[in-house]
């Protein structure tokens, strides 16, 4: 491997550590806060791609699309919460897992029934488009950069709101003190309708990163979905922390598996080990620690 | 429920699944058949679910584990079915008891997430297979018998698998009764009780979880006979969704809700499918409207009150 | 010397900065019933679960009938003898109450890997069940689930449980919390019966209770014994009544 793919591979890692660590951070705070398994979080990372790509159409404009997709994006979390997840907290979790992937049902063939079965490919912004040397002989996209710098601010701005704010404070409570928070006189129903639009977003956002890089396709959730919830587990339930973490190293280690195996092992076995890496890397962790990385 | 009136209905059962054969087109009786198979999937999901108080989301892998052990078996050369069908499902328990191993050690959501995560690693696996079609799956050739039954006529496949669902069902029954089954539902109700009188919950649950993917892995193999063809679909997770839905849809924490279960999904998407292009949207909707509306904690409730309903059936 | 059948020998357990068990020994012999007492936030509950094994102390060891138990997990101890009852009724609640004792009896024996006979149908589990229950003087709703029972018999339930695991040395937390005065005396007199059959560590903040069936007691304040002797000599010991029965009696809860 030269220098310069490896610059490259790494800044290939952070971006899908980033993006995973967006999606992931919304089940684990649902979790950590609401005691809620939500795998209706890939459904919102679809929509994120969907709302965009159809709001810069209609706006002709990506900077006017993007507030009007992250608006509907919120209406979205909010009607899901309101309808669905509200009724279910105190659910057993085969209820909880059922009805969310109902919903994720109902988000994926609903998308067909709108944008259809052919995936919707997006521009990217014109003020992003070409590459930058990062180092001499190093050129990269300067999407993906952005991509990369805007999700990293955001998780800057989350761990300020968690650590810093009213909000972050009962957040953090949450996941430790549900009865202090009542004694609080904090209107939970409320916190968790905030708590969970603030996760959805966050995963719609990834969404919206995405599109131009990948098309938008219905179902194009799911993956992610799965390798964000390895991240919760390799990170420990409920930690954003830990959450933050995993994602990185799942990032990291899908992006090299799929460029070096295949060289060390041969395309075949690469490639199939290369698949599976980042769960083997979940089984090696949780033989170590069973209850994740945040966990002492 | 009062003997007579049981012994009506199951009178009339038998009359039914009997005369099914005659009574419908091959169409038919191979949806009959897959409610069925998607039936001994269901009860070994419902072992974890109802009377272990486990909920896997990863169980399409054993049913996977099973048809592609079948099929490679198979293609190997191995025609017979004594042969082939008891290896293919060791290789389900195998995989059961490794998984098992390492997802029993945490509970809850946590156990859920793993299971998850395990299945996707199995299903990259089938992907990968190259030989064996990789995304596009390969043909199975069916299963001989010895010469005693012909694996192409569907009422003969069909008798066999009514068969073997009827004997799963009975053991079951009687495995739920039994001293195991009893550890396992204690485990369920009060883990750190039964660790105070001296039972450790750890290894009735892998057995359990062993157990499960046991009958899964034999599902997968039964599936993939009758189809004739395998893909790694089987072991989506999608499909470990739909194996949860059917024990909701019966009545988790009793053997026969899991056979109940699978044959209302299976008519159900084949209604829906019928009926609309979008059948995954409605049966979304479907899904969750039961879950809102029936409240699951209500029927469980109940069942806890109710020292009838507590029985093992 | 008799061997005792259950001994701690300086169990130590710190939350944080806070000292819960402070180098605490004890030492019962069967057909001996010890008295542990001490005011709320002693560490009594504390120290019967780091003895039951489902807290590790920090420094210290726990024998049973002279064997090191320290190294074995709460169902490893179970199964050598040394059993615990609740504070609060902990029970399988989609059982009943036959069936809560069976499976107590069931654990009893080795281990419960049978798969085909009916456990509602196994003599060795439901005769012994059966029995006891009847000794706790539940006969008549032993077929009734343990959501349904009152209070008062879900103790007895529970208490049944324990007994069904065949112990050799019983840790009864609290057996008294929250009976009515007659099903007190009654429970009372039925653990006078038990503790010929086993060593027993009672735990009890019923003073009238603890002192007519204790033949030895031991004082727990802030984590250390403070005190041990004949329940007669300590009912009149100068630190026992400041530290615990003056402050239980200031609060109205003693009966001594």
């Amino acid at each position: 491997m030269t220098f310069s793919l490896f610059v490259e591979q790494v800044f290939n890692g952070l971006q899908l550590g980033m993006l995973l660590f967006l999606v992931a951070v919304g089940v684990t705070l649902v979790f950590g806060v609401m005691n809620l398994v939500n795998l209706s979080q890939g459904a919102l990372v679809m929509m994120g791609g969907f709302l965009l790509a159809t709001a810069t159409k209609a706006t002709s404009s990506y900077w006017l699309g993007l507030p009007l997709g992250i608006a509907a994006l919120i209406v979205i979390a909010m009607l899901i919460e309101l309808l669905v997840l509200r009724r279910l907290y105190a659910r057993p979790h085969i209820d909880q897992v059922l009805a969310t992937f109902g919903l994720m049902l109902m988000f994926n063939e609903g998308a067909v029934m709108i944008w259809g079965r052919d995936p919707v490919f997006m521009a990217i912004p014109a003020a992003l488009e070409g590459s930058v040397t990062l180092l001499p002989g190093v050129a990269y996209p300067i999407y993906r950069l952005a991509v990369t710098i805007f999700a990293g601010a955001l998780g800057v701005a989350l761990h300020f709101l968690i650590s810093r704010t009213r909000l972050g404070m009962l957040i953090r409570a949450g996941a430790d003190k549900r009865e202090m928070i009542q004694l609080l006189g904090v209107d939970i129903a409320f916190l968790y309708l905030m708590v969970f639009c603030l996760g959805g977003v966050l995963g719609g956002v990834a969404g919206m990163l995405l599109g131009p890089i990948s098309a938008v396709t219905t179902g194009m959730g799911d993956p992610i979905l799965i390798l964000a919830l390895v991240c919760v587990v390799i990170g420990g339930l409920g930690s954003v922390g830990g959450a933050f973490v995993a994602a990185m190293l799942v990032g990291m280690c899908d992006t090299f598996g799929r460029v070096l195996l295949p060289q060390a092992l041969g395309a075949g076995t690469g490639q199939a080990i290369a698949n599976m890496i980042v769960y083997l890397v979940m089984a090696a962790i949780l033989i170590w620690r069973p209850a994740g990385l945040a966990s002492r | 429920m009062n003997p007579m009136f049981r012994n009506t209905i199951l009178v009339a059962l038998a009359a039914i699944f009997a005369a099914a054969p005659w009574a419908l087109d091959e169409f038919s009786l191979n949806l009959v058949t897959r409610m069925l198979i998607f039936g001994i999937a269901a009860m070994g999901v419902d072992l974890l679910v109802g009377f272990a108080g486990l909920v896997p989301l990863g169980h399409a892998a054993f049913l996977g584990l099973g048809a592609y052990a079948a099929g490679i078996l198979t293609d190997m050369g191995l025609e017979s079915a004594f042969v082939v069908w008891p290896l293919a499902i060791m290789v389900g328990a195998l995989g059961a008891a490794i998984i098992g191993g390492l997802s029993l050690r945490s509970s809850g959501l946590y156990f859920i997430m793993i299971t998850l995560a395990f299945a996707q690693m199995i299903y990259y696996v089938f992907q990968s297979l190259r030989a064996y079609g990789g995304d596009d799956g390969f043909a199975l050739t069916r299963n001989t018998f010895a010469g005693l039954i012909d694996p192409y006529d569907s009422r003969a496949f069909y008798f066999l698998t009514l068969a073997i669902t009827l004997v799963i069902f009975l053991l079951l029954l009687r495995v739920v009764a039994s001293p195991f089954g009893v550890a396992l539902r204690a485990a369920r109700d009060n883990e750190a009780r039964l660790a105070a009188v001296g039972l450790p919950a750890f290894g009735y649950r892998l057995v359990a979880f062993i157990l499960s993917g046991a009958l899964c892995a034999f599902a997968g193999v039964l599936l993939a006979n009758l189809t004739g063809y395998i893909t790694p679909g089987y072991g989506s997770w999608p499909q470990s969704g739909e194996l949860l839905m059917m024990v909701l849809l019966g009545t988790a924490g009793t053997i026969w809700g899991g056979l109940l279960g699978a044959a209302i999904f299976v008519a159900l998407s084949e209604v829906l499918s019928e009926v609309s292009d979008h059948w995954m949207f409605y049966l979304g909707l479907l899904i969750v409207l039961r879950v809102l509306l029936a409240g699951g904690e209500t029927t469980k409730l109940l069942k806890r009150l109710d020292p009838r309903r507590r029985a093992d059936g | 010397m008799v061997e005792a059948a259950l001994a701690a020998r300086s169990l130590s357990k710190r939350f944080g900065s806070l000292l819960v068990t402070d180098d605490v020994s004890i030492e019962l012999r069967a057909g001996e019933a010890l008295g542990l007492i001490g005011p709320n936030g002693a560490g009594k509950s504390t120290l019967i679960a780091q003895l039951a094994g489902r807290l590790p102390p920090d420094s210290g060891q726990v024998l049973l009938e002279g064997r090191d138990v320290s190294a074995l997990p709460a169902h490893a101890r179970a199964r050598a003898g040394l059993v615990q009852s609740f504070q609060v009724p902990s029970l399988f609640s989609s059982f009943s109450t036959l069936a809560n004792v069976a499976i107590a009896a069931q654990a009893a024996h080795r281990h419960s890997y049978s798969f085909l006979r009916r456990a509602d149908r196994a003599r060795e589990y439901v005769e012994p069940a059966r029995a006891l229950i009847e000794e706790v003087g539940l006969s008549h709703c032993a077929d009734r689930n343990v959501g349904a029972l009152s209070h008062g018999e879900r103790r007895y339930v529970e208490l049944a449980v324990a007994l069904a695991a065949r112990p050799k040395a019983l840790l009864l937390d609290e057996p008294l919390a929250g009976l009515s005065r007659a099903e007190s005396e009654r429970m009372i007199a039925f653990i006078g019966k038990l503790k010929k059959r086993y060593a027993i560590l009672l735990v009890e903040h019923d003073m009238e209770a603890v002192f007519s069936l204790a033949d030895s007691l031991c004082v727990l304040v802030q984590g250390r014994i403070i005190a041990r002797g004949a329940p007669a000599a300590l009912r009149a010991d100068p630190a026992v009544i400041e530290a615990y029965l003056g402050d239980d009696a200031s609060s109205g809860g003693a009966h001594a």
